[in-house]
């Protein structure tokens, strides 16, 4: 029965989608021209806007040096016009591509942290340049390595970086990293932050094997900082190495900032005393490490955030995908009370991934998401914004509707990512996602402004290596990009 | 080899460069013609300016170039700008061309990231010389990677891959789950043994990693009937704990069975 209504609520929800309302919608692939030879998998994007010149942005992804594979620096991409025009800036130490890479501009300085896995020792990473745009190797601020014989398995995972401006000291940032930190499984899910080199292991329960790969932060003004990460409690593995099956907690935890040495994020606790609640209990998932929908492996995507309002610092969102995996559901739920009790679904999305959600300064809440037509075999990337936070009216604007690539294309898994992001410049949605880059206008349908930098003929549907005017121009094969976009009001 | 940043390029002198980048197209590339450079950094116009037939004295080898004076860079980016007005080395690749046609070329990745520029038309004797150290370059970096393998590897050989099975993830891999390599089996039979206590006809099992994930990307697959230069390591190298098993792990792990005589004396020297 429980189901059924589920399922009737589901279908209520989406019948009140709206098509996308007055908005520019801006779309633009960001591999530059220079690189339009290019076919690598740039799957796995974030995103960071320097609060102090938001015309300066910065994106990652899992991208490879093109100019060297044989490097030792691997590329990040740099817009310093609003994410019309990008330019490749290779300065992340560790080899010619990450294991892992995320960004975040500081609040106080006009620094950019990196937080990278490396790819020649697995170590995890924080770095730091004073300025996006200088060839310059970024710097490391802070590792947690990686022991030889733990080696490629075994070592920190996933790291997402954050940054906050200390209230009362308005020249310093603290810059917090969570991460999978599996090195310390099976307490996995850590925080590391930049002053005083401190960490904390968010898990205080003992889990099956490890916490999920995801661990993510929200970060309140008034200085709350919030925690959110999966407490797997019952791991099943089947014949299929490439498949296990998890019940687990999504587990929301609470401190004040700044973080400091001895710290816990203990100001939520569970019934059983410990650090953290349960904002959805046991729920029952597939992780795959394989293909599972659409050429994407799937099982651990989470997001979590605040709204930014003084009068409304107590609600958060999570949204998170669970479910079978050849059919997760994507979930989302509101706390209004610090995270200490969580309503039920907002929304349930089937076959979807990568939630990542923000709250604009008007409290409008946006979900940026990647789901699948199996019947089509297409990824919509779509963001729905919902202005009174319940999603019961929300505004869809479809990003991107692309083919989803052969699976002799697959370079590895992830093939689009583990997760995408979604950030605010005051009432405007910016974020990136990764996606098939075949160039046709009907798959952007609520792109107002849709821009290649890579050169690219439209009436064709071809992406090509040289300039028009070129004697030479041979075609290249369509591949996974990062697209920047903006949904302006 | 020392490193020189491509915008310190002069007219009138050569250069063999082995630069490390620190933006796309800073490292200065031989330039290609003709199909769809698998890797590169800049798209450049100009014309060519003399067309050069040189033999190698090593290997006899004969090879075709063009001498290409860059008018305009596409890529905005270093070293397209101060590659403009610069005259590099195009790799003729099979497109004939003739002098002061005006073409459009693209730069590429060398073998091992050795790049030349050339910065005024050379006569064939000054263009042998390049050549050759390039090639000379080229060798030492195998044999310093074949020396390594060597060296770390519990068995080295010669083998061909009689069967795959596909495996499940080892118990001592697994605390990363999502990260596990997934190890598959394969059977080898030893054709030409070089480190170890192995024989030529015997045959041996060896892990080889299967995941997809993306910190397992460049490891080797392997194949039936596949035959190459093996270097085995103690699978405790990718951290599975504990296991004895010994596999082919690195995108080094498995060499071209065509470079043996790299390996008869990396084994003879260690």
């Amino acid at each position: 029965m429980l189901r059924l209504l589920r399922i009737a609520a589901l279908a209520c929800c989406f019948q009140w989608l709206l098509p996308a309302r007055a908005a520019t919608v801006t779309v633009v692939d960001v591999i530059p021209a220079s690189a339009s030879f290019e076919t690598w998998q740039d799957s796995e994007p974030s995103i960071a806007i320097n609060p102090k010149h938001p015309e300066q942005m910065a994106i990652s992804a899992l991208t490879q040096n093109y100019a060297s594979p044989t490097s030792a620096l691997a590329p990040i991409f740099v817009s310093s016009d609003s994410g019309q025009t990008w330019m490749a800036n290779a300065v992340l130490p560790g080899g010619s591509w990450t294991a892992d890479v995320t960004l975040a501009f500081a609040t106080a300085s006009n620094d950019l942290y990196a937080a990278v896995i490396r790819r020649d020792d697995y170590a995890m990473e924080l770095l730091r340049t004073p300025d996006a745009t200088s060839p310059r190797p970024m710097i490391r601020v802070l590792e947690r390595g990686c022991p030889l014989e733990k080696r490629p398995s075994n070592c920190p995972d996933q790291p997402y970086v954050y940054a906050m401006a200390l209230q009362g000291q308005l020249a310093t940032d603290q810059v917090l990293v969570a991460s999978n930190n599996l090195v310390s499984a099976p307490k996995s899910a850590y925080l590391d932050w930049s002053t005083e080199a401190g960490s904390l292991a968010l898990e205080s329960r003992i889990p099956d094997w490890q916490d999920g790969p995801p661990v993510r932060i929200a970060i309140s003004s008034q200085g709350r900082v919030y925690a959110a990460f999966f407490h797997w409690k019952e791991v099943t593995q089947y014949a299929d190495p490439t498949l296990i099956g998890i019940v687990g907690d999504v587990i929301v935890e609470g401190g004040s900032a700044p973080l400091t040495a001895d710290d816990v994020l203990g100001a939520i606790s569970g019934d059983d005393g410990r650090p953290g609640i349960a904002a959805a209990p046991a729920r029952a998932f597939q992780a795959s490490s394989a293909p599972s929908m659409g050429g994407q492996r799937v099982g651990n995507f989470l997001s979590l955030v605040l709204d930014p309002r003084a009068n409304m610092s107590m609600r958060l969102y999570i949204a998170w995908t669970d479910g079978n995996a050849e059919s997760p559901m994507l979930h989302v739920q509101r706390s209004d009370t610090a995270g200490a009790m969580w309503s039920p679904d907002l929304i349930e999305i089937p076959n979807a991934i990568n939630p990542a959600l923000a709250v604009n300064e008007a409290g409008t809440v946006g979900l940026l998401y990647q789901q699948y037509d199996a019947a089509n075999l297409e990824w919509t990337t779509s963001v729905l914004t919902s202005r009174d936070g319940t999603f019961a009216h929300a505004t869809r604007y479809r990003l991107s509707v692309a083919p989803t690539p052969p699976a002799t294309d697959l370079a590895f898994q992830p093939l689009l990512g583990d997760y995408d992001n979604l950030q605010t410049i005051g009432n405007d949605f910016v974020g990136a996602f990764s996606a098939n880059n075949l160039p046709l206008k009907r798959d952007f349908p609520d792109a107002n402004v849709l821009h290649y930098q890579r050169y690219a003929d439209w009436s064709k549907g071809e992406l090509y290596s040289a300039p028009p005017n070129a004697r030479v121009r041979p075609t290249v094969s369509t591949s996974i990009d990062p697209f920047f976009f903006r949904i302006h009001y | 080899m020392s490193v020189l940043d491509p915008t310190s390029i002069v007219t009138g002198r050569e250069y063999v460069f082995a630069a490390t980048p620190t933006q796309w197209g800073s490292d200065v590339l031989v330039a290609e013609l003709g199909h769809e450079p698998a890797s590169g950094a800049a798209v450049l116009d100009g014309s060519v300016q003399q067309v050069v037939h040189a033999r190698s004295t090593g290997t006899g080898a004969t090879r075709t170039t063009a001498f290409f004076k860059v008018s305009q860079a596409w890529s905005g980016q270093a070293p397209g700008a101060a590659l403009s007005g610069k005259v590099i080395k195009v790799e003729l690749d099979g497109v004939p061309v003739v002098k002061n046609e005006h073409l459009t070329v693209y730069t590429s990745d060398a073998p091992i990231n050795l790049n030349l520029v050339h910065a005024d038309i050379t006569t064939p004797a000054q263009e042998l010389g390049l050549w050759n150290e390039v090639q000379t370059a080229r060798q030492e970096q195998l044999e310093k990677l074949v020396q390594e393998s060597v060296s770390r590897a519990t068995l080295v050989f010669e083998g061909l891959v009689v069967n795959v099975t596909t495996g499940s993830p080892e118990a001592a891999c697994s605390s990363g789950l999502l990260n596990n390599p997934q190890l598959g089996m394969a059977t080898l039979r030893v054709v030409k043994a070089y480190k170890g206590a192995i024989r030529a006809t015997d045959t041996l099992s060896a892990d080889f990693v299967q995941s997809d994930d993306v910190r397992w990307a460049g490891a080797p697959k392997v194949k039936k009937g596949q035959r190459s230069i093996f270097f085995l390591s103690p699978a405790s190298a990718i951290g599975c704990v504990g296991s004895t098993q010994l596999g082919v792990y690195r995108k080094d792990d498995v060499l071209n069975a065509s470079n043996a005589r790299y390996v008869e004396e990396a084994v003879r020297s260690q």
